[in-house]
């Protein structure tokens, strides 16, 4: 690292600082929604249980024998719910998100298994548990599509344009298609014949499919709400809408508290300051909290009002697994054509995602897919169509990586087809292909920070001695197979990057605010939506804060996300937050002491002296850490004074602001897709055992470049996490459809990996600092989930000489892959 | 939310083995019939997914001095009281020295807060087809000690399965102990292939005994888990392992062709046939190659 890019010995950032929430969460002291000191309803959810068809009828079995009485309960239906809001006059039933198409409550025709038809509330729990089951759903069956591979018959096209172009046996290209997304550079640009030639000319074609499997979150809590009504005192009895707007609060486990927000205004048909959301502490959300929330918490508000009561749901880890979003599936065909040398001359892709039964956030999921599919290469001639499909399963939704784990896992995976096909070593192909600045990516956004992706990736292969290894397991495996030994080794790298914050123009967009708040201790609060979900925001916006004020940790405190309380900065989701957020926080910052200095409540006097001034302080080119030249104690003076001073100025506000620079354009996809890229190469040694066929990952390291390392220890977590998460996606998680109804819905049937399934995880950071970026900082969340599974499933590759296409690579999958290849070797032979 | 009503469920906690047989029969005689509690481990998963339909329990705890740990008898046979945990067994040296095989088999049963309070009379009277320690007892020829308020009696293990999830143990009966007779002839092999390293379901698995003599494999036993309806011996294979000497194509395909005709292994959310029955095959191989002296 070069040495202009150290931060001076007293800063907070920089440092792993502790995190004040750790002492809570490891003694369990902390309270999740579950946990927490409850009287009211308990709610449940009558889903279902079949992937399509129309809801014709409700009966209520009788369950007397079981202690069900059903004059004890509370019902909500679809007939509960006006069909047009008289806000904006779109039906409130449907979820306010991309596409408003998805129902909180089945009103006739349903998508999926697990849709919620009914809502019951009871005051105990155990009663509730089995008058669910009394519930008798009846129904017609429609045809439901169940493989979201082969294009719809007429009677599967629930989405899109069929009567346009197809015709009553052959629907269009658009049938059941959410979304679609062509990028394209050169020659794809040009004309299909254009491209076309590109391959035809080359010297070297090479093509292969991939596939990936849905994945679930299994944050450490499942999903959970409680909603209150602030009812008026005329109103303890009578209809389900009040003509007199009540207050509705609503308490839960989240990421995004003005997701929830947006989406209960709009059902609930209230006004913005009658919807209060609050982010109870939450364990984990890797997405799986971004947009269902909103569903569980309209279910809450819907059964309160009707009650009148607080109604508390909580899911089990079953219905969690059965009903809630997961990563999309993916299938992708690559084509590579290349020079005799390994130079890629041209990429053409086809991505198809599994979108399940609704729109939801899959237009923006296959966005992101879309922008990383072809990675850090400079390749003159791109083609890469991307698709969302229906199928008629639960939605599938956001997940780290959001897209970009599936095409990076088919292009990766395909660079060591290709490498094979040319008898290359695959570091070599890579090499011959890494971009440089100064080059374009895919989108033709050209680089122009500093950048050496080849000296990066050295640094990971020199770590995990790639060159050595190749050659030894060579070795290794040539004894095994002489002496009759069932082990097999191998190593696998991918290169990759990842571009944190919204896509585009999607940050301003958002628009995100953050507002700090001087208290009568002579610190601050700061005020965003952004949610703790064990990445360790709070510690690092506290290091971020604390540094720009100069001030020490303990004075700076970080308000719980409530939408009474703080502004909206935005979603806690795509590698946003400490990058972007942790820099209206800076901004924020200096706002306030800007508004201090101009009010007069500081002064001249009170600054620093020359000499005390440290030149190379600066946060980023957008903020300047204004509050670190004065003296301490008089900021803290001041601070005091303006907590104190209702009349004064006791905020700082920020705003997002975009980077210079050129822009996104979202029809040719082509620009700016991100002000900055994280890079990375990750490598793994696995050994494979042909007695079983199972997969001992030996060795993993992940390097990558990342800006700032604001905290060393919660980075090196962060990567881990997010690698073990992706190790087991690669190798053992399943999600098993059958019929549309998942069959493994426990962590008995979904395997996730424990200790004793990882080896330990190698993490090697790089820093060259983003302008844009908290001390030059660049979003991390997500980039860990991208690399780990192509290098895994390389290594695999190399260590049995089969190619491993589709994860995971279970056991049961190498044991096919291989007595298929066995069998055609014979056949050859 | 619980899975059961705490109002709904009926526990009794007797603290002499008399006492709690002559409950059990009480209850029997009454038609409803009490089910046992020992570490807990598998009934607690049943009622979590609601598949538990007994709702009045017989709390074993409190017979710990009678039925707790374990004993080695004169002749050296192993006696498993049935409260015997799994980290009780694995704490003793001379059962890793005596039978190999069965703490191996315990050693990978969940992880260690599971075989801090798991059972193996549990494990056998559970009777999972994907049991770790029932396997490992069933090739050494374990037996089992049944007693009820008016008599007692012995099951060999190899007779115990009656069927999907059923026992030869009537109602009224508990298992008192597990008895595993001495000196075990033959080399011992256990293999499990779970779903992920610990806390895992088997998905197949091997429990063999083979003893060899002048070179060549002259009896055998050998378990299959996950392979059949219930844990059991694979007879034919079993038989096609005598007079093995090592491993060549030729032996390899007549010990398929055995084992197809004793194990036809089905394709369930865990797995499925092919992959069972081909890594079943392998750990045969395996098991043949390793024992060989
Ligand atoms: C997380 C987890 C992981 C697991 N992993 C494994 C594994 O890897 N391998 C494996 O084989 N098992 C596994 N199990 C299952 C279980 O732990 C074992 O089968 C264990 O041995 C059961 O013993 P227990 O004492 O807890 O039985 P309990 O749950 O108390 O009882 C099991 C059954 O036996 C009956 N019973 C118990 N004692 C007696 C008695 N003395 N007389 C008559 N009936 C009796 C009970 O009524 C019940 O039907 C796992 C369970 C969990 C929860």
């Amino acid at each position: 690292m070069p040495d202009g890019n150290a931060l001076s010995p007293d800063h907070r950032v920089g440092r792993s600082v502790p995190r004040p929430d750790a002492r809570s969460k490891v003694t369990g002291e902390l309270r999740y929604i579950d946990d927490q000191p409850f009287s009211g309803l308990y709610g449940a959810t009558v889903r279902t249980r079949s992937a399509r068809g129309r809801v014709t009828g409700l009966r209520f079995v009788d369950g007397t024998d079981q202690g069900v009485d059903w004059r004890e309960f509370a019902v909500v239906t679809a007939n509960d719910i006006p069909r047009h809001s008289k806000l904006d006059g779109v039906d409130p039933n449907l979820v306010a998100l991309i596409a408003r198409d998805q129902p909180y409550l089945v009103r006739d025709e349903f998508r999926h298994v697990g849709e919620p038809v009914a809502l019951l509330a009871h005051p105990d729990p155990e009663i509730l548990r089995r008058a669910v089951d009394l519930v008798e759903v009846q129904t017609e069956p429609l045809p439901a599509v169940l493989d979201y591979r082969v294009p719809p018959t007429p009677g599967q096209v629930q989405h899109g344009d069929d009567s346009a172009s197809g015709t009553a046996s052959a629907p269009s290209d658009d049938a059941n298609v959410f979304s679609r997304i062509v990028v394209s550079k050169g020659a794809a640009d040009e004309s299909r014949d254009a491209f076309r030639a590109v391959f035809e000319s080359a010297a070297h074609v090479v093509e292969g499919v991939y596939e990936t499997p849905a994945q679930e979150q299994c944050y450490i809590e499942p999903n959970g709400m409680i909603a209150r009504v602030e009812v008026h005192d005329d109103d303890r009895e009578g209809a389900l809408w009040p003509t007199n707007p009540w207050k509705v609060v609503i308490e839960g486990s989240m990421q995004c508290p003005y997701y929830v927000h947006k989406a209960i205004t709009h059902l609930l048909q209230l006004p913005d300051d009658k919807v209060q959301i609050i982010q109870a502490p939450t364990g984990g959300g890797f997405g799986g909290k971004e947009d269902y929330p909103s569903i569980i918490a309209g279910h809450a508000a819907l059964l309160a009002l009707k009650t009148r009561q607080t109604v508390k749901i909580i899911y089990d880890r079953v219905e969690d697994l059965a009903a809630t979003t997961k990563r999309h599936p993916s299938h992708t065909r690559v084509c590579a054509a290349l020079d005799a040398d390994g130079k890629l001359l041209a990429i053409d892709m086809d991505v198809t995602l599994d979108g399940g039964a609704y729109v939801t956030l899959s237009p923006v999921v296959l966005s992101r897919g879309a922008i990383h599919a072809v990675g850090p290469y400079n390749i003159d001639h791109v083609r890469v169509h991307n698709r969302a499909v229906l199928s008629n399963t639960p939605p599938h939704g956001a997940f780290r990586g959001f897209g970009a784990p599936q095409t990076v896992f088919a292009f990766e995976r395909h660079l060591d087809r290709c490498a094979d096909a040319l008898g290359l070593d695959p570091v070599a192909l890579r090499r011959r292909n890494l971009i440089q600045r100064g080059e374009t990516l895919a989108i033709s956004q050209r680089i122009d920070e500093p950048i050496a992706i080849e000296a990066w990736m050295d640094e990971a292969l020199t770590d995990i001695d790639y060159t050595g290894k190749r050659a030894a397991y060579a070795a290794f495996n040539a004894d095994a197979q002489a002496s009759g030994s069932p082990l097999r080794r191998g190593v696998g790298v991918a290169v990759f990057m990842h571009g944190a914050g919204f896509t585009g123009s999607g940050e301003d967009y958002l628009a995100s605010e953050v507002m700090v708040r001087a208290h009568a201790r002579g610190g601050i609060e700061i005020c965003t939506a952004n949610t703790e979900i064990g990445q360790g925001s709070i510690t690092v916006f506290t290091q971020i804060a604390a540094d720009a004020l100069g001030l020490p940790m303990d004075l700076v405190s970080v308000a719980k996300p409530d939408t009474d309380h703080v502004p909206n900065s935005g979603p806690t989701v795509a590698s946003r937050t400490s990058m972007v957020v942790g820099h209206l926080v800076a901004r924020a910052c200096d706002d306030l002491v800007a508004r201090l200095a101009a009010n007069g409540t500081l002064t001249d006097d009170d600054r620093r002296s020359a000499d005390e001034l440290e030149t190379a302080d600066r946060v980023s080119a957008l903020s300047d850490a204004k509050g670190k030249q004065y003296r301490p104690d008089r900021l803290q003076a001041a601070l005091r004074c303006a907590a104190s001073d209702e009349a004064g100025a006791t905020e700082g506000w920020a705003t997002y602001q975009r980077p210079p620079g050129g822009a996104w354009d979202d029809k040719a996809y082509k620009g700016i897709a991100y002000g900055t890229y994280a890079w990375a190469t990750y490598c793994a040694a696995v050994e494979v055992d042909l007695t079983t066929f199972e997969t001992r990952i030996l060795d993993f390291v992940a390097g990558q470049e990342i800006g700032r390392v604001l905290n060393p220890l919660l980075a090196e977590g962060q990567i881990q996490g997010g690698v073990v998460q992706a190790m087991g996606w690669a190798l053992l998680e399943d999600t098993i459809y059958v019929d549309g109804h998942v069959k493994n819905p426990n962590m008995t049937n979904y395997v996730v990996p424990t200790f004793a399934d990882v080896p330990d995880v190698k993490v090697l950071f790089q820093e060259s600092p983003y302008a844009y970026g908290p001390w030059g900082a660049k979003g991390i969340g997500e980039l860990p989930m991208d690399g780990p599974a192509p290098a895994i499933c390389n290594a695999i590759s190399h260590a049995i000489g089969v190619q491993v296409d589709t994860i995971p690579a279970t056991p049961e999958r190498v044991m096919r892959a291989v007595l298929a290849a066995e069998r055609s070797q014979e056949a050859t032979s | 939310m619980s899975a059961i009503a705490h109002s709904a469920v009926a526990v009794t906690r007797p603290t002499a083995l008399s006492a709690a047989l002559a409950q059990l029969a009480d209850a029997h005689v009454r038609g409803a019939p009490l089910r046992a509690l020992a570490g807990c481990t598998d009934v607690l998963v049943e009622a979590n997914h609601g598949g538990l339909k007994h709702r009045s329990f017989i709390d074993l705890s409190g017979l710990k001095s009678e039925l707790g740990g374990h004993s080695w008898l004169p002749d050296g046979t192993l006696r498993i009281g049935a409260l015997c945990t799994y980290s009780a067994l694995l704490a003793d040296p001379r059962a890793h020295e005596a039978f190999p095989m069965l703490t191996q088999a315990a050693g990978l049963v969940g992880a260690t807060q599971i075989q801090a309070r798991g059972t193996f009379a549990g494990n056998v009277e559970n009777a999972s087809p994907a049991a770790d320690a029932a396997p490992a007892l069933l090739a050494l020829d374990a037996v089992v000690h049944l007693q009820s308020a008016s008599s007692a009696r012995t099951v060999p293990l190899s007779q115990y399965y009656t069927g999907y999830r059923a026992t030869a143990r009537r109602p009224d009966e508990l298992i008192v102990a597990l008895e595993v007779p001495p000196a075990p002839a033959g080399e011992q092999f256990f293999r499990k292939v779970g779903t992920r390293a610990f806390q895992a379901i088997t998905k197949v698995g091997i429990s063999a005994r083979l003893r060899w003599h002048e070179g060549a494999i002259v009896d055998a036993r050998v378990v299959a888990t996950s392979m059949a309806a219930t844990i059991c011996r694979a007879t034919h294979l079993e038989n096609a392992l005598r007079g093995v000497r090592g491993v060549d194509g030729a032996t390899s395909q007549a010990l398929r062709r055995a084992q197809d005709a004793d194990l036809r292994p089905i394709d369930d959310v865990r797995s499925q046939g092919d992959y069972r029955a081909e890594v079943f095959h392998r750990m045969v191989l395996q098991a043949v190659r390793e024992t060989r002296a």
